[in-house]
């Protein structure tokens, strides 16, 4: 830069600084200022319009901010609440691993124990109702089933020897939920051939093997129907799945083998839950 | 505007203080006003570039940072697109067919002695000069930007902008003084 340019520059900002020989220039300046030093318009409306429009701003920044955190919260609770319910193999079951592992949500211990009892719950009602109501024990032995799969997937979370527990006991309910079908499904087919008579299917002799050897009515997923199937007066319909005197609760998926499960917490620490004996 | 005042005004503002909208209006409102209608001409249009910048000013303030350019600079960058919009959609519809190197040439005689009719001198000289100089005169004398500031407005260096300013300076005198000796 050449310096008069440079010293006009410093005369324009600090009248004190002028030189002779800019003198000229910022006089045209000064000149040339106060011709376009007109007079603006009140303009109270625009005015108003922006002071308003800053205030009314003002108030919408806070939900602006606001809005993303209450996303993020709601996509965190949202993908806690999902991974809740995963299973080995979803793609967001290692968000379930993480969460149980600060306790958000069940250890896989603790899941596989809670299915265990649910299956085994409805396995013993599927047994009481399959000869009142097949229909309703097939639903009950289907439902124990697909608890039976999940169980399955977690098992290879657990430890070695709680595995080999939990495979067992599942390996013993699917035996005892697969009779149930077999029996209803027999039954339903045996009904449709002889014109509905259903007496004779499975009142007289008590399969024990079958495993029906739940008395506890502690039904904890609030089925009614479990209740009756304890009712011995059910017995003249010829309901066989149920015997009083029956002892015999050591087969497959039985009470024993959740007892087995030692490793699992405390999973056998329910022994007045669903499946255990009288 | 000193700076340090100026960027309290504005955060104030971005938060929705009233008094710093107030503030701000009643400070850049004349200047943006003179800007544009030393640019335009036509005091209608010279409020309608002067709200419109305030309108922009507002829907935009959340996202003003400070970062090199300043507020003024902003402001009147916001002003001289404006202007520019409103210039080519007169041209577009045929109301203003003066491209701009004919208005580096200035005007005709005959346009000359309309706008002293007027009494508008003044723009007739500025439109003699070459649209650069002019638009450095009318940021650092109108709107009253400094050398920085203008330059940020222009995208040009300080250093760009001061020889502009002292070429525009030293045309602007050659065309008063023959008007001054003529009168």
């Amino acid at each position: 830069m050449t310096r008069p340019e440079k010293a006009l520059d410093q005369a324009l900002r600090d009248e004190r600084k002028v030189t002779a020989d800019v003198v000229p220039l910022v006089e045209a300046a000064r000149d040339l200022e106060e011709r376009l030093d007109t007079e603006a318009p009140a303009s109270a409306r625009e005015r108003a319009i922006f002071i308003e429009g800053v205030a009314a701003r003002g108030h919408r920044r806070r939900p602006r901010l606001l809005a993303p955190v209450l996303a993020g919260t709601a996509l965190v609770f949202l993908l806690g609440f999902a991974a809740g319910a995963a299973l080995p193999g979803d793609a967001i079951y290692p968000v379930r691993k993480v969460m149980a592992s600060v306790g958000l949500v069940a250890s896989p211990a603790e899941e596989m124990r809670s299915l265990l009892r649910g299956a085994t719950t409805r396995i013993t009602d599927a047994e009481a109702l399959q000869s009142r109501s097949p229909s309703r024990a097939r639903t009950q032995a289907f439902a124990a089933i697909g608890m039976l799969e999940d169980a399955a997937q977690l098992a290879g979370d657990l430890s070695a020897q709680q595995r080999g527990s939990a495979n067992e006991t599942i390996a013993g309910l699917r035996e005892r939920a697969a009779a149930v079908v077999a029996f209803v499904t027999n039954t339903t087919e045996d009904d449709s051939g002889s014109g509905g008579g259903s007496s004779g299917r499975g009142s007289g002799d008590d399969d024990d093997s079958s495993g029906p050897g739940s008395g506890d009515d502690d039904d904890d997923d609030g089925d009614d129907d479990s209740s009756g199937s304890r009712d011995d007066s059910d017995d003249s319909s010829g309901t066989g799945s149920r015997n009083d005197d029956d002892d015999d609760n050591s087969g497959p998926g039985s009470d024993d083998d959740l007892d087995d499960l030692d490793d699992l917490d405390d999973l056998d620490d329910d022994s007045s839950g669903p499946g255990s004996d009288d | 505007m000193e700076t340090g005042l100026l960027k309290r005004e504005v955060r104030r503002a971005a938060r929705g203080d009233r008094d710093a909208a107030a503030s701000l209006f009643d400070h850049y409102h004349p200047r943006l006003y003179r800007y544009a209608l030393a640019k335009l001409g036509r005091p209608a249009d010279a409020e309608d570039v002067a709200a419109e910048t305030f309108a922009r000013v507002l829907r935009d303030l959340d996202r003003f940072r400070w970062k090199g350019a300043g507020f003024e600079a902003w402001l009147f960058r916001i002003a001289s697109n404006l202007v520019v919009d409103l210039v080519r959609h007169e041209n577009r519809e045929g109301a203003d067919e003066v491209t701009e190197e004919m208005e580096a040439v200035g005007p005709t005689p005959e346009q000359l002695a309309i706008y002293r009719e007027i009494g508008r001198e003044l723009d007739a000289l500025l439109e003699t000069l070459p649209p650069d100089q002019r638009e450095v005169l009318l940021l650092r004398f109108a709107a009253g930007l400094d050398t920085e500031d203008t330059g940020r407005v222009m995208d040009r260096r300080a250093n760009a902008i001061r020889q502009l300013q002292f070429r525009a300076l030293q045309n602007l005198r050659a065309r008063i003084e023959p008007q001054v000796e003529a009168s």
